[in-house]
């Protein structure tokens, strides 16, 4: 192969390596993604993002004494997620039947630490009537909407549809499953849609729905 | 009844058909929203014009006109259009604002976060705002901040983790009328409120009034 070749060879693969429509290959903290569950071989371009079910108090005491609904909470069990394009916290309000939780997007932010923006919803028989919509966070100059998510009876996995790929959520700790994405905001109508799957532990899929959610309360 | 009874069949059908026609025609002018009906999307004015008596004045008119869930739009004719509308839920598209939805209207916020100039919202332009109550309560936003409770004053306002009111008078009882957005029943007034002694709410405020 001669230099030019070489040069186009690399030109090609630099490209292919920068472009937009590869699969992520790290979440917004800059670590790989799980890989995906066997289960979820047949959904294209799925990636797992990371959830981890623990207490407050063994969150990062800088991560914990930033999020502003926290700091009442006494020492509740957390669900953490981190995925493409945010990472959050989630847990429940007992004291006004609800969960709570904050959002983070790299950067610096009005909040300290972490976090950019905080989300509350009381619970109905175990669901929330309305997603919480927070769209106060921004990554690399787009505005990142958070929501919850009930996951319906059976439903292992979450996926959100970002474009390029199938980000995966885990239900956890009989929680509402807080999403992120970026891909449908609308700041000017204070509203955010997600393109939601669900599927069971074996991966079939349980429903696949747009999910329409605007700021409230 | 006894006519009814004798009445030839098609008639019948074509009594029962009548009627079904009628009231999906009433279900047909029941689905046009308050929103569809009334409200804009006009662009905001910017205002240097940021004062705690006009934010009473503004809210006031509020008053009475109902709650609408993720809404931000109302007339003011002291009639709530949609009472009763189903909690939690907004695509009722319903008359009023909710709880956080008048506040960023009553201060004249940007719908940029970032931004903490002045706009005026006309009541009828539907606007909600990127803020929920937690949001103000954490004091998000460059237009907003917090305020050590016993120092709020007109117009600042109280929020918890799922409401917000803002001071109207402050009473001497240790209470304050507050006028907020409640509920689909309750629609939006000013209430008697503890929310100052009450330590689920902190105290937030819009930065810059200027008189």
């Amino acid at each position: 192969m001669d230099r030019l070749s070489w040069t186009a060879l690399l030109a090609v693969v630099a490209v292919g390596g920068c472009g937009g429509h590869g699969r992520p290959k790290a979440l917004v903290d800059g670590t790989k993604p799980g890989r995906s569950p066997a289960a979820l071989h047949a959904v294209r371009g799925a990636v797992l993002t990371r959830t981890q079910v623990l207490h407050a108090r063994m969150l990062d005491p800088s991560e914990r004494r930033a999020c502003p609904e926290l700091r009442s909470a006494g020492d509740p069990l957390v669900v953490r997620r981190t995925g493409l394009e945010g990472t959050s916290l989630t847990f429940e309000d007992r004291a006004e039947g609800g969960v709570l939780g904050c959002d983070g997007t790299p950067g610096r932010h009005e909040l300290p630490g972490p976090w950019c923006g905080v989300a509350a919803g009381k619970l109905v028989s175990a669901r929330l009537l309305d997603p919480r919509l927070e769209i106060g966070c921004r990554r690399r100059g787009k505005t990142v909407a958070f929501a919850w998510i009930n996951s319906l009876p059976g439903a292992r996995w979450i996926g959100i549809d970002e474009g390029d790929a199938i980000e995966v959520y885990r239900a956890a700790a009989g929680l509402p499953v807080r999403v992120a994405s970026s891909r449908s905001v609308a700041v000017e109508r204070s509203s955010a849609s997600f393109h939601v799957t669900q599927y069971a532990s074996d991966g079939r899929l349980l429903s696949k729905t747009t999910l329409g959610a605007a700021v409230a309360r | 009844m006894t006519v009814l009874s004798r009445a030839p069949r098609p008639w019948l059908v074509f009594l029962a058909l009548f009627a079904l026609a009628c009231s999906l025609a009433a279900v047909t002018v029941a689905k046009a929203s308050f929103w569809s009906a009334n409200c804009n999307y006009a662009t905001p004015s910017q205002t240097a014009n940021l004062t705690r008596d006009g934010g009473q004045t503004y809210s006031n008119v509020a008053r009475y006109e109902g709650y609408q869930w993720g809404g931000g739009c109302w007339n003011n004719d002291d009639v709530d259009a949609s009472w009763g509308d189903p909690p939690e839920n907004v695509g009722t598209q319903g008359e009023g604002g909710d709880c956080s939805g008048l506040t960023f209207k009553t201060w004249r916020e940007s719908t940029n976060t970032g931004d903490g100039a002045s706009y005026y919202w006309a009541p009828l332009r539907n606007v909600h705002g990127p803020y929920d109550a937690a949001s103000f309560r954490a004091g998000i936003g460059a237009a907003n901040g917090t305020v050590y409770k016993p120092y709020a004053g007109v117009m600042d306002a109280f929020a918890s983790s799922y409401h917000i009111g803002m001071v109207f008078f402050r009473a001497t009882s240790g209470a304050d009328q507050i006028v907020e957005a409640k509920c689909e029943l309750c629609g939006t007034n000013i209430w008697l409120r503890t929310y100052r002694s009450d330590p689920a709410y902190g105290g937030v405020r819009r930065i810059g009034w200027t008189g």
